[in-house]
Formats: C-alpha cells, structure tokens, sequence
C-alpha cells in the first residue's frame, strides 16, 4: 500500500511537470532549479551529520577498547566531569551492543531452542532473576519411560566451538542472564545524581566504601556497569590527613577489576591531578586521559546567526510599535514576544543537535600525564584523540557543580557577610615591605610563623 | 536581469545540452580546487615510480567518474545517504523530555 501510494506520487510529479513544461519554459527549469538546489541542501547537511556520526562511532570503539580503569584529568573546568557523563553514554551503547550481539550468537549456536517460549517463561515467574532462571532450567527437564531425566531441546548435549566445550544449558543460562540486563535501565553507578539518556533512568548510587574489599562492605555492583567517580581526590587523596592511606583492598577492587567483572564493566574517575590519587591505586589505572580542550561543534553556527539577525529585526519592529502603543503592550503577551521566544527555542534545538569534541591526550603511562603530545611522536601508550560525544549526552545529564552545597556550609561557619565588608581603605592598602625581604627561617627563628609541615605520600 | 538572461539562455539550449555544461563548470571548479591545494604533494610524483603515478591517476579518474555520477543522480543521492545516516545515527537520542521536572 505504502509503495503505491509513493508510486502514485511520483507519477503525480512527473505529470505536474509535464503540465509545467507544456505552460512554460522558464517555469519548469526554474522548477527543477529549485528542487536540485533543495536536494543539494540535504545532500550537505547528511554528508556533514554522517562526518560527525562516524566520529562519534569512533569514540565509542575506541573508548570500550582501550580500557577499563580509567582517569580523566584535566584542567580546572577544562570538561572532565561533562567528558565523565559523555562516556557514560558510550560505554552504555558499548554495553548494548555487547548483550544484543552475544545473545544473538547464542541463538545461532542453539538451533533447536524455542526462544520465544524461554522467554515466556522467564517471565512469567516471579521472584529474584537466579529463581526465575532456576524455574525455567527445571521446566525444560522432562522424564522419559524408563525414569531417566533429561533437557528437552538438546540441551543436555555439549557445543565445541574449535577451541573448548561448553554445555548447552550454560549457554542458556547466560542467554537468560543477558536478556536480564538487557531489560536493566541501570547500567549507571555514580556519586553524582546523572540522567542517561539510552535508558530514559537516573544512575544508581555509588559509594566508595564498597570498593573497600577487606573491609568487608556491601557489595552491591553487577556485571555491564559503568561506575563514574567524579572527584576520587576527594575520599582518596595521598595527601596526608586530607585522605586516606590505609590497607583497606580497594586497590584489590581495581587491581581484579577486569576479572571480576569479566571485561564488560568500566570505572572512570576524573582528578584535577592523577598524580594526587594514592599510589598502590593509581597505578592499576590502565589509560589516563588528558582533557585539554572542549569545543562546540556541528550546531549550525551560520543557521543561529541568521536567526539572531531575525531578532534584532524583531526588537527593532517592537520598539518602534511600542512607541505607538499603550504602556500595558510591553507587559503583555504579543507577537514579538512569541517570536522572539520561538527563535530562541530554534537556537536551543540547534545547539542540542551539535556535537562536543574533547580534545584529548591519552597516556599510557602516569608519569607522563600533562605533557604535551607532538604530532609525529604519538604511538600506542602516549597520543592524541578527539573524542565527538552529542550534546544531549553531556550537558544537562547531571550537576557538574554538585558541590556547590559546600557553600552553604560555608557561610553559616563564616563570621563575615560580604554586606558587612568595607571598601579598601589606604590604611588596610597598607604594604609591610620589612616582611617581604625578611628569609622564611629568620621568621620561623622569631616566631612570627610556626613551622607548617605538609608531607605527600608517594 | 542577470536571471533573466540565464533564463533566456536556458530557454534556447536542450537540457542535457545545459546540463552538461553546468557539470563541467563545476568539475572545473572543483578540480583546480583540487590540484592547487595538492599542489606540493603532486611535486612529489616526479620521484615516485610509474606505477604509483598509474595509481593515483586511476583514483582521480574513479573520484570524478564517482562524483560525476553523483551530480546527474542528485536526487537518488541524496535518497541513499538519507538512508545511511538514518542507520547511522540510530544512537543519537534525545530524551530529555523523560527527566526529573526537577533536576537539579
């Protein structure tokens, strides 16, 4: 039905041209002018979105296999907490299509499953997954006539696979597991509260006391999870006093990681400094990545700009309409207002179309964190990588200013209120030249300051 | 005026007549484009070898042929890489509308 009705409007078409041509000349190629000029239009604007697609394709495979523990640092609001939310997302598709391609693979091997009626099953019974998958298991065993039990489906056999032997109600056990977190749209663990955009769901909570292994805490992780843990200064600095230092297994946590996991879980942490982690934990860290830059990109600048020009006609129309309008016009809802909100929704939708490319450095190596990559000297452990992740999956997914609440805490500790401060006073411009040619020793000989001691762990 | 003498001109020539003039113009275009943006790596061919020469002329030639190609078919060009950037951006999502009211 769908192909006549095309085929009937092309025949439409090419009749109405026809009509055109027999009419006028000049009409008709000024007709098919203004169509090629519209195919050409399209024709730019998928050539420049598949330009950024790919790219995006390209972080996605580069990111899930470069490594699992991973460091984001970068300078002060340089975009590592927005690069953290971006590559959440990418490791969540990574993740789909890991679940998708296995599960996939396990159809093809057992061809003599009904999986439509396992999953029936599955989810027809109630309880924890590890019941409902018993429950299943327990349903496909039959008894024959002589008493003797056995899977229905050839599932009591094996599958070798030219390099080992697996039983086929394994496979089938783990068909189900992934199917389980297929059906999760809770892929995410982070201390700060983050959308995921894949899921339409907000992260689950992470603490890092449970990374604390011989401390013996709950262990609440499963497998294809993405674990972001924005600030890891913050629980786990090797300044002293400030974090800690202690035999408490979370370097154990990172250090099985991949095993623990089976290789489809990420950690990544952003640091201001890699180098403030502690040491027996940031050397398990397998890439570090060096946020350098961050720009905006594919939201049709050319496009904003025309439509800014439109507003500034739109204001100048209004202020001069408004001169021979009554005073209650500019307090009321108008057509300029509506326009000028429409053009500001156009530019918002243009920008969550675009595309952010952070500008990376990767370093194998910690030591090397922080310094510059030149072009022809990059290799596998140190070089240079933009990563293109959409807007929508980096801005507005979480509070990149989380701990902000601090300030709160602040003020009510604070004796000062900003009100109470008076303007800068010759008296208080006051400059002691004698303390700045006086050497730090004499000082501490004198007493004027006392010995500050502030010694880094390495 | 400048419309109506295209006009006037277009009026008097056959389409394919018309048309191929139009693709050479900008094949022309494209391609001094081309050769001058490549024009110190092209100094390079004098030292490189008769064969690798071949090879770089043959791409040129499928590179024009391609884009030639693409030009006549502009319409059904544009209907395949519709095609292939619907495929491909199958993972760029935006559901923001399914946020908390508030978020933050």
């Amino acid at each position: 039905m769908k192909l006549i009705l095309k085929l009937l409007r092309f025949i439409g078409i090419i009749v109405c041209l026809i009509i055109i041509y027999n009419i006028s000349h000049v009409l008709f190629w000024t007709v098919i002018g203004i169509y090629y000029f519209y195919c050409l239009a399209r024709f730019i604007y998928y050539r420049s979105r598949i330009g950024f697609l790919r790219m995006f394709d390209g972080s996605i495979n580069y990111l899930s296999k470069l490594a699992y523990v991973c460091v984001v640092s970068g300078n002060i609001r340089a975009g590592k907490t927005t690069f953290l939310f971006g590559a959440s997302h990418l490791l969540t598709i990574k993740i789909q299509q890991m679940i998708y391609s296995r599960m996939a693979e396990i159809e093809r091997i057992l061809i003599d499953v009904n999986f439509s009626k396992i999953i029936d099953l599955y989810l027809l019974n109630s309880g924890s997954h590890q019941d409902k998958v018993n429950s299943v298991l327990n349903d496909l065993i039959v008894s024959d006539d002589a008493g003797n039990q056995r899977f229905i489906f050839d599932l009591g056999n094996l599958y070798f696979d030219h390099l080992t032997y697996q039983r086929k109600f394994k496979l089938l056990h783990e068909y189900l597991d992934l199917f389980m977190h297929s059906q999760r749209n809770d892929y995410i663990f982070s201390r700060v509260r983050a959308f995921n955009q894949l899921t339409k769901s907000y992260s689950l909570f992470l603490d890092p006391k449970w990374e604390k292994l011989k401390e013996k805490n709950d262990f609440p992780f499963d497998e294809y999870s993405v674990f972001l843990d924005d600030e890891k200064s913050l629980d786990s600095s090797n300044i002293k006093n400030a974090g800690k230092s202690e035999d408490d297994g979370a370097d154990i946590f990172y250090r099985l990681f991949g095993q623990l996991f089976r290789e489809k879980s990420w950690y990544l942490t952003t640091l201001q400094n890699a180098k403030r982690w502690v040491r027996a934990e940031r050397e398990i860290a397998q890439f570090h990545f060096y946020v350098k830059q961050s720009y905006l990109i594919g939201d049709y600048p050319r496009i904003k700009r025309i439509l800014d020009l439109i507003e500034s006609v739109n204001q100048f129309i209004y202020r001069i309409v408004c001169k021979f309008k009554n005073v209650r016009y500019q307090d009321r809802k108008n057509l300029f207002k509506r326009i000028s909100l429409w053009i500001l929704q156009k530019q918002k939708y243009l920008t969550s179309r675009g595309f952010i490319l952070f500008s990376c450095n990767c370093y194998k190596d910690i030591e090397n964190v922080g310094k510059s990559i030149k072009q022809e000297d990059q290799d596998s452990e140190n070089h240079m990588f933009d990563f293109c992740i959409p807007v929508p999956y980096c801005w507005g997914i979480g509070d990149t200013h989380a701990y902000h609440g601090l300030i709160d805490l602040l003020y009510e500790q604070s004796k000062l209120d900003r009100n109470k401060l008076g303007q800068v006073s010759l008296d208080l411009q006051k400059i002691d030249f004698e303390d700045i040619i006086t050497k730090y020793s004499e000082k501490q000989k004198s007493g004027q300051i006392a010995p500050v001691k502030r010694q880094i762990i390495e | 005026m400048t419309i109506y003498f295209i006009f006037e001109y277009l009026k008097d020539h056959p389409f394919v007549k018309t048309l191929v003039i139009v693709i050479i113009v900008i094949l022309i275009f494209v391609l001094l484009v081309r050769i001058f943006s490549r024009f110190l790596q092209d100094l390079d061919y004098l030292s490189g070898s008769l064969k690798r020469h071949f090879r770089n002329l043959f791409h040129l030639i499928w590179w024009l042929i391609k884009w030639l190609f693409t030009i006549i078919f502009l319409p059904f060009a544009t209907k395949k890489l519709k095609n292939e950037y619907e495929d491909i951006s199958y993972y760029f999502v935006n559901n923001s509308r399914f946020k908390d009211e508030i978020n933050t």
